[in-house]
């Protein structure tokens, strides 16, 4: 049963409603991109960013103000976890985005076949480490806020993943 | 022997880690933040309850919330790809500040908590209410109704719509959802659901898409709070 949002006055309610929406028009391509990358089809980050914004909708009071995206990209990862192993819906919020991004055209990458390889040996944990770093440019201690660590844990996390990396980089023959 | 730690080493590593993104070129209408897409997004999640949901989907099933009822739905149809959207919330009546025809002002709407337990006194919250010249959809949600639809369904007769929206006192969990829906033939009206954000017999319903060129006809009730000392409908309606 839901718990009673806590009747606030319609002050506080305003100022949640600001504090969202502000959040959400500085994040929304942000996060959009962050899923588009990690899906296999579009539509699919459409519910994503639609699961995403309502959890923080919800959780608008607990968000660090100045961590708005990163939260975004922690939540959004865990949606992404969840999505490998449900079976979506059909009219939900995100029906019309998913509908738009039926229609999105996806380029493909044109990388070596080697820095594909050496990329896909390293565990999903780092690979994703990595991603994070190379494709949304966070540094070590915005990873430590999306991957809920410490962030010299989150340092070491990545100097491992980036050693791991250099070292596949050179051995492109033994994967193959 | 590696030089891996250098900057330079993770530079070129952070290179060829991007060159492995897939590129994807969204449609404006859905890449924008201010375009039509995030825009009706934003609204649909504004005009959702606050209140804690079980991360979990529920689909309609036989024998719950429409069980006996004579209804359909129809699949959405991808008539209107790019199209504006109407927004239509049903306000409190004796705001006395509701415009009757008020676009969805970034300011937005303020938090609804209306699903959450009733409440004798709820607080008022201003209309949210709009119709975009030149949408394909009129999106219907609840802010919290106690109000008498009226207007309302005076501003869907304008459009030329055979729709009639009323409202039924009901328990504080189905507030503002879709209690009862009975469409004509080829009717395309669709619900907006809320995953996760569900009764417990699964009617996860926050409001209903029609397009404006809508030719069948439709009754839609929605569940509204009661008033001090009326009985909410029970399940059976």
């Amino acid at each position: 049963m839901a718990r009673a949002a806590p009747t606030p006055s319609t002050d506080d309610a305003h100022v949640a409603a600001a504090r969202f929406e502000t959040l959400y028009r500085a994040c929304y391509q942000d996060l959009l991109a962050f899923a588009l990358r990690r899906c296999d089809r579009p539509e699919a980050a459409a519910d994503v960013v639609a699961d995403t914004f309502l959890v923080a909708w919800r959780r608008i009071d607990e968000i660090p103000t100045d961590q708005g995206r990163l939260w975004l990209f922690g939540v959004a990862r865990n949606m992404l976890a969840n999505h490998h192993r449900s079976v979506r819906r059909r009219a939900d919020l995100a029906a019309r985005l998913r509908q738009e991004l039926a229609r999105t055209e996806v380029v493909a990458p044109e990388v070596p076949d080697d820095v594909g390889r050496a990329f896909r040996s390293l565990s999903e944990a780092d690979q994703e480490l990595l991603r994070l770093v190379a494709w949304e440019g966070l540094a070590a201690d915005e990873l430590a806020v999306v991957l809920d660590c410490s962030a010299n844990a989150a340092r070491i996390r990545l100097h491992r993943a980036r050693r791991r990396f250099a070292a596949a980089l050179r051995q492109p023959s033994l994967t193959r | 022997m590696t030089g891996e730690n250098t900057m330079t080493d993770h530079d070129e590593q952070d290179r060829l880690i991007r060159l492995l993104a897939p590129e994807h070129h969204v449609a404006d209408s859905a890449w924008e933040p201010d375009g039509p897409v995030a825009r009706e997004l934003l609204q649909i999640i504004m005009t959702t309850s606050t209140a804690e949901p079980a991360p979990v989907r529920i689909p309609r099933r036989p024998g719950s919330w429409f069980a006996g009822r004579r209804f359909a739905f129809a699949v959405p149809t991808v008539a209107a790809l790019g199209a504006l959207v109407a927004v239509v919330a049903l306000a409190l009546p004796g705001d006395p500040a509701s415009p009757e025809l008020t676009q969805v002002a970034p300011s937005g709407p303020p938090t609804a908590a209306s699903n959450g337990p009733a409440s004798p006194a709820p607080s008022l919250r201003p209309v949210a209410l709009s119709i975009v010249p030149g949408a394909e959809y009129i999106v219907v949600t609840i802010v919290d109704p106690i109000a008498d639809p009226a207007r309302y369904q005076a501003e869907l007769k304008k459009y030329g719509l055979d729709i009639e929206i009323t409202v039924a006192p009901v328990p504080a969990e189905r507030v503002g959802r879709v209690v009862f829906m009975e469409t004509g033939p080829d009717a395309e009206v669709e619900t907006i659901e809320s995953p996760g954000n569900c009764t417990a017999n699964g009617n996860c319903s926050v409001g209903i898409r029609i397009p404006l060129n809508f030719k069948s006809y439709a009754r839609i009730v929605f569940g509204r709070t009661p008033l001090p000392g009326e009985s909410p409908m029970t399940e059976e309606g």
